[in-house]
């Protein structure tokens, strides 16, 4: 089961991580990027944790909230992305009833939503080379997925990422120089999935 | 590094506030966002918003005025806007005729802009999007974001603002700014790099006898690092880079812009345009309209850029017509 509650503290625990590793992600994004990826995140993340709706339990609705405010909070690419990703997921979960495997296949129409917005394909060096291998593990694995299969699979993805030459973003402009070099959006990314795990783990049934 | 700044977090935001209070006769900053728009709106004249993130002014609220842009959306310090800012610019410049949308081809900007005319559109409003990429330092390829929008996008507020007060209809005034970007170059060096406020770093390392060419206006890395060369030197570099690009021949006429990056004064500015001036002079190239100054910043960044704008008679009348904006003002 996925309740309501666990898709606020899945979001609760990403903020956390999010804050805490804010100058790993500007470290990484100002390596590659513009150096801003930690301060956008953590004030997306922020807001998203300030409205969630603690009385609703439907988890769908709690995800499409978050979506709207890391759309509206945190800018830049990752804003429209992480903003599609849970706006589309949330859209896509319906009733209270939701099963792990009900989560994959919503997560699924996120990240295809991503692809869309970011006009991104996979090996392209971005956060849907960590979200889309995890996605698939999911959606694999169904009821069965544990939090190791997820942090497991999450590892490898970011090892992969980083070997990667970047086609999206400012990134793009470095072109060989990137690669060895880690995505600062693939890193955050990994979090989210990383505080996946360590909501399931709580939850003790996954 | 030193600057007047309260809390970072703040500086959007009490700049916007600060701007309102300078020129309160031709500003309003939309309340709850960080648009500022037009006092008075023409009627049934197609909006003209443009955007993108703070740290590069004048640009891009400096252009907010009569005959150039109807409203400006600031994002975080050289981080996109978001949609929901967008759509109350577009909300609020919407005269009936529909909105033009004026982005920089940067990743985040792009995106940014489109849901936003997702949205608009979800609420009945007409709205085009034009994307500038007048940078010639970066190569444009499938594999790769393209060309960034850098000073080039002075001139596309100007020629489509002129377009939509003459009450050129959406589709003319897009087609006009499309041709404004097929027809702009630009190229810029930086000396000394920008520095985001509460970031502990500059955006990129250079060296005393160094200057970074081909720069963006993030502090993204340029095209190569060379040695410090002269202003002439360097005059000679931008105008072979961007000319390269644009096909001119002798008796064509231009539109230049020498943009400082924010740290360099005029008179280095007015230095680099004396040799550039001059090369344009030597092959025959008019420059029917030349602008120094600081147009499209990056905080205190050393540098300058070159824009150059290939005019047509169309796209000469409209560049070269009044405007009342802070930062560009064309009396009658």
């Amino acid at each position: 089961m996925f309740t309501a509650e666990m898709a606020r503290q899945w979001i609760k625990e990403s903020a956390k991580k999010i804050e805490s590793n804010k100058e790993q992600l500007t470290d990484l994004d100002q390596v590659l990027g513009d150096g801003d990826h930690g301060l956008n995140m953590t004030r997306g993340f922020k807001a998203a944790v300030e409205q969630l709706n603690e009385e609703t339990d439907e988890p769908g609705k709690v995800l499409k909230a978050v979506g709207t405010s890391l759309l509206s909070k945190i800018g830049g690419a990752s804003g429209p992305l992480y903003g599609t990703l849970f706006m589309k997921a949330g859209n896509q979960l319906e009733g209270t009833e939701v099963q792990l495997s009900d989560l994959s296949s919503s997560l699924r129409v996120g990240v295809d939503g991503m692809k869309k917005r970011g006009k991104a394909e996979r090996e392209e060096k971005t956060m849907i080379d960590l979200l889309e291998p995890v996605i698939e593990l999911m959606e694999e694995k169904g009821n069965e997925l544990t939090p190791a299969h997820l942090i497991d699979k999450a590892k490898e993805a970011l090892e992969h990422v980083k070997e990667y030459e970047a086609k999206k973003g400012r990134a793009a402009y470095y072109k060989e120089k990137s690669k060895g070099k880690q995505d600062a959006g693939a890193q955050s990314s990994y979090y989210l999935i990383e505080s996946l795990a360590t909501v399931l783990d709580k939850d003790g049934e996954a | 590094m030193k600057k007047i700044i309260n809390q970072p977090d703040d500086v959007v935001s009490q700049m916007l506030d600060g701007m309102v209070k300078a020129h309160p006769e031709s500003y309003q900053r939309l309340e709850g966002t960080t648009v500022l728009a037009r006092k008075n709106l023409s009627e049934n004249k197609v909006g003209i918003v443009s955007g993108g993130g703070s740290g590069h002014e004048p640009a891009h609220a400096g252009f907010v005025g009569e005959g150039m842009l109807d409203a400006a959306v600031s994002g975080e310090v050289f981080t996109s806007p978001t949609p929901d800012q967008m759509l109350e610019a577009i909300k609020a410049v919407d005269q009936g005729a529909g909105v033009l949308l004026i982005t920089k081809n940067y990743t985040g900007d792009v995106m940014n802009f489109e849901m936003a005319a997702e949205m608009a559109e979800d609420e009945g409003i007409t709205v085009e999007q034009v994307i500038v990429n007048d940078d010639v330092a970066v190569e444009d390829s499938t594999h790769t974001t393209g060309r960034r929008g850098v000073a080039g996008t002075i001139f596309v507020h100007k020629i489509a603002g002129a377009a939509a007060q003459e009450g050129k209809t959406l589709k003319e005034v897009k087609a006009l700014a499309d041709e404004v970007i097929h027809n702009v170059r630009s190229m810029g060096a930086a000396l000394h790099p920008a520095q985001v406020p509460g970031s502990g770093n500059p955006g990129f390392d250079i060296k005393e006898n160094e200057m970074e060419l081909g720069i963006g206006i993030h502090g993204e890395p340029g095209m190569e690092t060379i040695g410090l060369v002269s202003a002439d030197e360097l005059a000679e570099r931008l105008v072979e880079e961007v000319l390269a690009e644009l096909e001119l021949k002798q008796g064509d006429e231009t539109a230049v812009i020498v943009n400082g990056m924010g740290a360099t004064p005029l008179m280095e500015l007015y230095i680099l345009n004396n040799r550039i001036h001059d090369l344009l002079k030597e092959k025959g190239i008019k420059s029917e309209l030349t602008l120094v100054g600081n147009y499209m910043t990056a905080l205190e960044m050393a540098g300058a850029s070159l824009t150059v704008l290939k005019l047509t008679n169309e796209l000469k009348k409209y560049v070269t017509n009044p405007c009342q904006t802070i930062a560009w003002t064309i009396n009658d």
